[in-house]
């Protein structure tokens, strides 16, 4: 079998990757993008190709239209698991395929922040984002009566979605603390030139109403319970407890950066306490430090949403095209300019939305039931315990407990571990624990398939 | 069921979890067929507890089950076809 050779090789196929993509084409670069999802769109464009739900952000149709006519090569349901050299290896349908790239672009977004309540892990507990997910991928919505809670602008957005879908959520509860709008303004006087921002947010909350959607506010000790699936949600808001009958609860508390395969690949992260999340270290804007020809863009590098990706992911097409030869400085310089001032433009409502939707479900104020490693069942208790004995900094724990070997590779936990050690051991290490070769849980077979000469197996000599 | 398919015009198809056959619509993903038509869970943990498709996105790896005969599917990830066989993965 010959394999197929790329000038670049984009891996997901959201605003980023998408954006991409188009920019390597327009400059006559060969291109394919590798994504793990069935139709292109990323999260928040999700099924914009297959659908046709009018109710995508506006710039999200030109932009998949460009995508679909740019002549990339789109191999959908394919995850990317390991890279030797200039070869990309992935699964697809269960047998390994793989293609050789002179250059990588990572764009796999941001995912769901996990959210450690008591009960999170019961069937119907899903995240905000899932549901949002199912109703944009898949057409469907809750049958029954249902809950968001947690914090963050999807919440509200997601609940309207629902509900103009004909599914209304029995209540939103919301744990953004009453004090922070104020807070977070203090942070980010810059908003103020910003009204479009907070338009949208009122509106949001005009149509929730409109839909009578009660709203808990100031809410926290959240509490999911139920036998072999949910059947209950507790918690108090504004002192009070509430308790309601639910079938399902979506969970959320922002996202974090989707960056598993770029630490698989050797990059760094360090951790950054002011987000609560790992951050890739970079070279550039969009060079990732320590790798040759691998660049990053979108949410997966920083949190900025969809929008912003669409540019992130162009600026970083320029500059692989740039350093693999496809472009002149003065021609490159003369299209990035542009492109990277309207990005800082857009960068100043950022600092509000992150300290008013700060995380709230924090782990280390979690009840000790609540599970930290879904994969493992390791509690909050058993991680309180290890801190307390002395086990210190995020790998000795993940040894000492397991936490982060499951199928899910740490993706569940890493982020809630360093959260808990920051709160209760500020000066401890928190090096993100390693991921190493396949970034997936693939099978035997599937990684005898690949019999191309991976040093890293150790098996092939 | 926990979710309901919003257009029933789409295309039906059936496919086969543990031996009982499901009814699907085109378009739907394994795990929002699962969700639609009662299963409530697609794997047990070591410790014996019921998990069930948790972040739809790939993220999680709760939803994995065997899809004709492959082991660890993600089932959030792929469409559900006519005739597949999807199973609980027995062994964690």
């Amino acid at each position: 079998m010959s394999l197929r050779h790329f000038n670049l090789a984009i891996v997901g196929a959201g605003p980023a990757g998408m954006a991409a993509a188009v920019e390597a084409r327009r400059h006559n670069l060969s291109v394919a993008v590798l994504d793990d999802q069935p139709a292109a769109g990323g999260q928040i464009l999700r099924g914009i190709t297959t659908s046709g739900r009018p109710d995508y952000e506006k710039w999200g149709g030109p932009l998949a239209e460009a995508f679909e006519s740019c002549g990339a090569e789109h191999i959908r349901g394919a995850a990317v698991w390991g890279r030797e050299d200039s070869l990309l290896l992935y699964s697809r349908q269960g047998r390994t395929e793989s293609i050789e790239a002179d250059g990588v672009i990572l764009a796999t977004g941001s995912m769901e922040r996990p959210c450690v309540v008591p009960g999170n892990t019961l069937p119907g507990v899903v995240t905000v984002g899932a549901l949002q997910s199912l109703l944009k991928g898949s057409g469907c919505v809750p049958a029954g009566d249902f809950v968001l809670a947690g914090n963050g602008p999807l919440l509200l957005l997601c609940a309207v979605q629902l509900a103009d879908a004909g599914a209304k959520a029995s209540a939103i509860v919301q744990t953004t603390p009453g004090s922070r709008f104020r807070s977070s303004l203090w942070k980010a006087p810059g908003l103020l030139f910003d009204p479009a921002l907070l338009v949208k947010g009122l509106g949001l909350m005009a149509r929730i109403r409109r839909h009578g959607i009660a709203v808990y506010g100031e809410a926290g000790n959240i509490r999911i319970e139920g036998a072999d699936r949910v059947s209950t949600i507790r918690f108090e808001s504004k002192g009070r407890k509430a308790e309601l009958l639910v079938e399902m609860v979506a969970l959320h508390d922002g996202v974090v950066p989707n960056d598993n395969l770029a630490i698989s690949f050797g990059a760094q992260a360090r951790w950054n306490e002011n987000l609560a999340c790992y951050q890739l270290l970079m070279d550039s804007d969009t060079k990732v430090a320590a790798l040759e020809n691998v660049w990053a863009a979108g949410d997966m590098v920083a949190i900025y949403g969809g929008y912003q990706a669409s540019i992130t992911g162009r600026l970083a097409a320029l500059d692989a095209c740039l350093d693999l030869g496809f472009l002149s400085p003065a021609y490159y310089r003369s299209i990035r300019e542009p492109l990277a001032s309207k990005r800082r433009r857009l960068l100043v409502a950022r600092h509000f939305v992150d300290a008013y939707y700060a995380p709230t479900l924090l782990p280390a104020t979690a009840a000790d039931d609540a599970l930290l490693c879904r994969c493992e069942e390791v509690s909050v208790g058993a991680i309180r315990d290890r801190i307390a004995q002395g086990v210190d900094g995020t790998r000795a724990i993940k040894a000492a407990t397991r936490c982060g070997m499951g199928p899910c590779q740490g993706r569940q936990c890493t982020v809630s571990l360093a959260s808990m050690l920051g709160h209760d051991r500020p000066r401890s290490s928190f090096a993100r624990p390693s991921l190493r070769f396949p970034a997936r849980p693939i099978t035997v077979a599937e990684l005898a398939q690949s019999h191309q000469g991976i040093s890293h197996t150790g098996s092939d000599s | 069921m926990l979710l309901r398919q919003l257009d029933e015009s789409r295309a039906r198809l059936t496919i086969t979890v543990d031996d009982r056959p499901l009814q699907a619509f085109a378009g739907e993903t394994i795990a929002a067929c699962l969700l639609s038509n009662g299963v409530t869970f697609t794997r047990l943990t070591p410790g014996g507890a019921r998990r069930a498709p948790y972040c739809l996105m790939g993220a999680c790896f709760e939803c994995t089950m065997t899809v004709d005969g492959r082991t660890n599917v993600q089932t959030c990830l792929r469409l559900a076809e006519d005739g597949m066989v999807v199973e609980r993965t027995r062994t964690p």
